[in-house]
């Protein structure tokens, strides 16, 4: 008898700690930023999905390139035409790891510095990149916030020369996204 | 002669400089512009994408307006409101995004129709530029 409350002891004990470990949000915020002497260029898309396990450190983030608002047509028009080809190459995903993911604690209030590490997609172009996040946990409520460059030819995107002046040769690109434990 | 070749190049510098004010300031496409390519359930267009995701984008990339009915199930309103519409699909929904001048008089629960430029499927159907249709 003992030895089956024992088993049934573990069995909820193992349940419980690999159910409520996947941290989720479907409204990332992604902004990206091109300042130049010629023009400033931002861009918003509130739609990111990202997925964070917090036992193995896997960070997964995904977005739809056409969901990118700018202020000016002409800019959005160019940006998925001529530049994201985004017919072609819909999304962008980053897939990565939290390096200290031992330090992290989803349920503990603090802020935990992070690098992630991992490979960054978009025009069909994967390149491995290193990221610094910031994650908050303030009372049950998670959010993690990055900063990071991106240089357009690296990804294989082609800025003629006529405009190269009025975008800057480094992005700045940001992250912000609330997380809400995942529920099955 | 020379004067005529100058007027000439005045009147060609100030047309191209008005048609490049008119792009530099055109505004945005929207679904209002358009007739919809397919009208359809959120849960028809929810398992056209989860079916086959390519067969699915083949059909609707090119910013093709797609109109879509169902039931409210939230509205995200930060810089810009977005209308999220209840499907069968586990994690999905149609998120469809309004332009900025479009007043939303539904509430959560309500059905609604409306018309957006289909962005693609991540995990949800994104709809951009969406309007009300009445």
């Amino acid at each position: 008898m003992k030895k089956v409350l024992t088993l049934i002891a573990i069995v909820l004990l193992a349940s419980t700690s690999t159910f409520a470990q996947k941290y989720f949000s479907r409204t990332g915020h992604v902004n990206f930023f091109s300042d130049t002497k010629m023009e400033d260029i931002k861009a918003d898309n509130n739609k990111a999905t990202v997925i964070v396990d917090a036992a193995t450190g896997a960070v997964e983030l995904s977005l739809l390139v056409k969901s990118f608002e700018f202020e000016k047509a002409l800019m959005q028009e160019h940006f998925n035409e001529n530049y994201m080809e985004s017919d072609t190459y819909p999304k962008a995903s980053f897939k990565g790891k939290i390096d200290n993911i031992a330090a992290v604690n989803f349920k503990k209030d603090g802020t935990y510095n992070s690098t992630v590490s991992g490979e960054l997609t978009m025009h069909g172009v994967t390149k491995k990149i290193t990221i610094n996040v910031t994650i908050k946990v303030a009372g049950g409520k998670i959010t993690a916030n990055s900063k990071f460059q991106v240089v357009p030819e690296d990804y294989n995107i082609k800025i003629p020369n006529t405009v190269r002046d009025n975008i800057a040769s480094k992005i700045d690109v940001t992250v912000d996204a609330t997380l809400e434990e995942l529920k099955k | 002669m020379k004067k005529k070749i100058l007027i000439l190049l005045v009147v060609l510098a100030a047309g191209g400089a008005i048609y490049g004010y008119y792009l530099w300031n055109k505004p945005k496409k929207t679904a209002d512009d358009e007739k919809p390519v397919a009208s359809l359930s959120a849960d028809s267009l929810m398992s056209e994408f989860t079916t086959d995701e390519t067969a699915a984008w083949n059909k609707y990339k090119g910013d093709k307006v797609i109109q879509v009915n169902g039931k409210i199930t939230d509205v995200q309103i930060d810089s810009v409101t977005t209308v999220l519409l209840e499907t069968q699909d586990i994690m999905g929904v149609i998120s469809c995004t309004l332009t900025k001048d479009q007043q939303l008089t539904k509430k959560v629960g309500d059905n609604v129709e409306l018309k957006g430029i289909c962005a693609g499927f991540n995990m949800d159907v994104q709809l951009s530029q969406c309007v009300l249709v009445q």
